[in-house]
């Protein structure tokens, strides 16, 4: 049992060690990856922009009791359903391909829709949120303005008594929504660095290379002891002080010395 | 006028000093690496022959020869270090001394001033490589080779001798008959694992005493520096 923990402890070191010693191609890895993520993220992905409305969704008339406001924040749950549903979407995209001025695509459908729009409620509130993203801002606002009175009259319609009262309006966006550059950077930084931790320790473990006594005690135990381990001259990492104090002690007991016994 | 005059004590060719310009921690290693040794050979009262050697070049076999010599000499015994490596010596240039005459022109006549006494220290004599010869392993294998490290034995209480590298040519295993005791000297991150058991199976085969190993040009870091065994 305690075999296997100093065995585990060793390895651990080892791989400590490794990564040290070629901490370099990690740092390079990284960077690599970094940079790959970000031109990717510039060059390559389209930018969206998104064009939201906000509503204010009463469900009954009065709202006299604490009951009918928790049926009210219930409701809320259903209206992503209502918004989603293949109904409401298909009529919005009947008025879209009937408009003369959007002609930014062929032919709308309410699966296309489907991938456009996306809504939110926000907690402890009425407020409902619709948001619709693609790669042209005229057509995000258009397309939420028409979905959002779609909506509306759709869930007048289906939930009996409740009003929808329009909070915002879709705005035409000024600029492009979140590319998912940080997001991106982020994740290219992690890949970068797992690729690089393992390039090293692949290297590690393949390298013939002695990078410590351990080798030589654990191979040659029996027939060759470890005589010394001399310190490598030219690091000096944490030894000035020694060097200082030796070389004070030397010359006292070398030169001094010698002109002590001379006299 | 402008030359730059060399700094004695320094081996620019790998980065290790030698000597007095020794820091405290190698100074110490090498009184470490004498200790062992020491208990490592037969207490008799001739003089101790000991072969440096390492698996490839520049492993550090001078320096450790050097420091080692030094340090037995600063300890008080009479050492003489020879350096055997006729084919590409390199103590010569460390201490700026001139190779001839050396060891190779007293294997083939019988020069003046070959050994430098009281080099580094009083009591450390050297014999430098000499002229470099046609035939290196002949000559380190010959008789008188082996006549020359007997009258040694006599003078010196120890003699280090400085060998070419094992996996490279076999003048250490020519020379295997004269000494009491291999040291084979491999480099944090030079050496390689394959060479260091090739290097062994080579002394093994010729049955050469093995001392044991030095670990060269160790770099350890400050944190687990004095927790190392």
């Amino acid at each position: 049992m305690n075999e296997n923990k100093t065995k585990y402890e060793v390895d651990v070191k080892q791989i400590i060690d490794m990564l040290l010693k070629r901490w370099w191609i990690i740092v390079i890895a990284v960077v690599l990856s970094v940079a790959g993520a970000f031109a990717y993220t510039h060059f390559m992905v389209t930018p969206t922009y998104s064009s939201s409305a906000t509503m204010l969704i009463n469900s009954g008339s009065n709202m006299t009791s604490y009951q009918q406001i928790l049926a009210g924040q219930y409701q809320l749950e259903d209206y992503p359903f209502i918004l989603k549903s293949h109904d409401t979407l298909q009529k919005a995209a009947n008025i879209l391909n009937a408009d003369e001025t959007v002609n930014y695509r062929d032919n709308y459908t309410a699966s296309i829709l489907y991938g456009m729009v996306s809504c939110q409620a926000v907690e402890d509130s009425r407020i409902f949120k619709i948001t619709v993203t693609c790669t042209n801002p005229d057509e995000a606002q258009k397309v939420a303005n028409v979905i959002k009175d779609v909506f509306e009259d759709e869930t007048e319609r289906i939930i009996s008594g409740t009003v929808v009262q329009s909070v915002e309006s879709p705005r035409l966006p000024a600029t492009a929504s979140a590319s998912g550059l940080k997001k991106n950077v982020v994740v290219g930084a992690a890949v970068g660095g797992v690729i690089g931790v393992v390039i090293v320790v692949l290297l590690g473990l393949g390298s013939d290379v002695l990078d410590s006594e351990e080798w030589l005690l654990k191979n040659f135990k029996e027939e060759a002891p470890l005589l010394a381990t001399i310190p490598d001259a030219s690091y000096s990492g944490g030894r000035n002080y020694y060097r200082y104090k030796y070389k004070r002690y030397y010359r006292y007991s070398s030169d001094t010395r010698d002109e002590k016994e001379s006299k | 006028m402008f030359e730059k005059k060399k700094k004695k004590g320094v081996d620019k060719k790998n980065g290790q000093k030698i000597g007095r310009e020794l820091d405290f921690a190698s100074f110490e290693a090498y009184n470490l690496l004498r200790t062992n040794l020491s208990f490592s050979l037969p207490d008799n009262n001739a003089g101790k022959v000991i072969g440096i050697t390492s698996p490839c070049p520049q492993e550090g076999k001078s320096t450790t020869s050097l420091n080692l010599s030094y340090s037995l000499a600063e300890a008080g015994y009479k050492v003489l270090l020879v350096d055997a490596d006729m084919r590409r010596p390199s103590i010569s240039k460390t201490l700026d001394l001139p190779r001839s005459p050396g060891l190779s022109n007293m294997l083939t006549e019988e020069p003046d001033g070959a050994i430098r006494r009281g080099v580094l220290a009083e009591n450390l004599s050297v014999l430098l490589s000499g002229d470099i010869p046609p035939n290196p392993s002949e000559l380190i294998g010959s008789k008188k080779m082996q006549k020359l490290i007997e009258d040694f034995r006599s003078e010196y209480n120890y003699i280090i001798i400085d060998l070419p590298p094992v996996i490279s040519v076999s003048d250490p295993l020519a020379m295997s008959k004269n000494i009491d005791g291999m040291v084979v000297v491999v480099r944090h991150g030079h050496t390689r694992r394959s060479d260091v058991i090739e290097t062994m199976r080579q002394i093994k085969l010729v049955n050469v005493n093995v001392l044991g190993f030095v670990y060269n040009g160790f770099v350890r870091n400050k944190l687990t520096y004095y927790v190392h065994p």
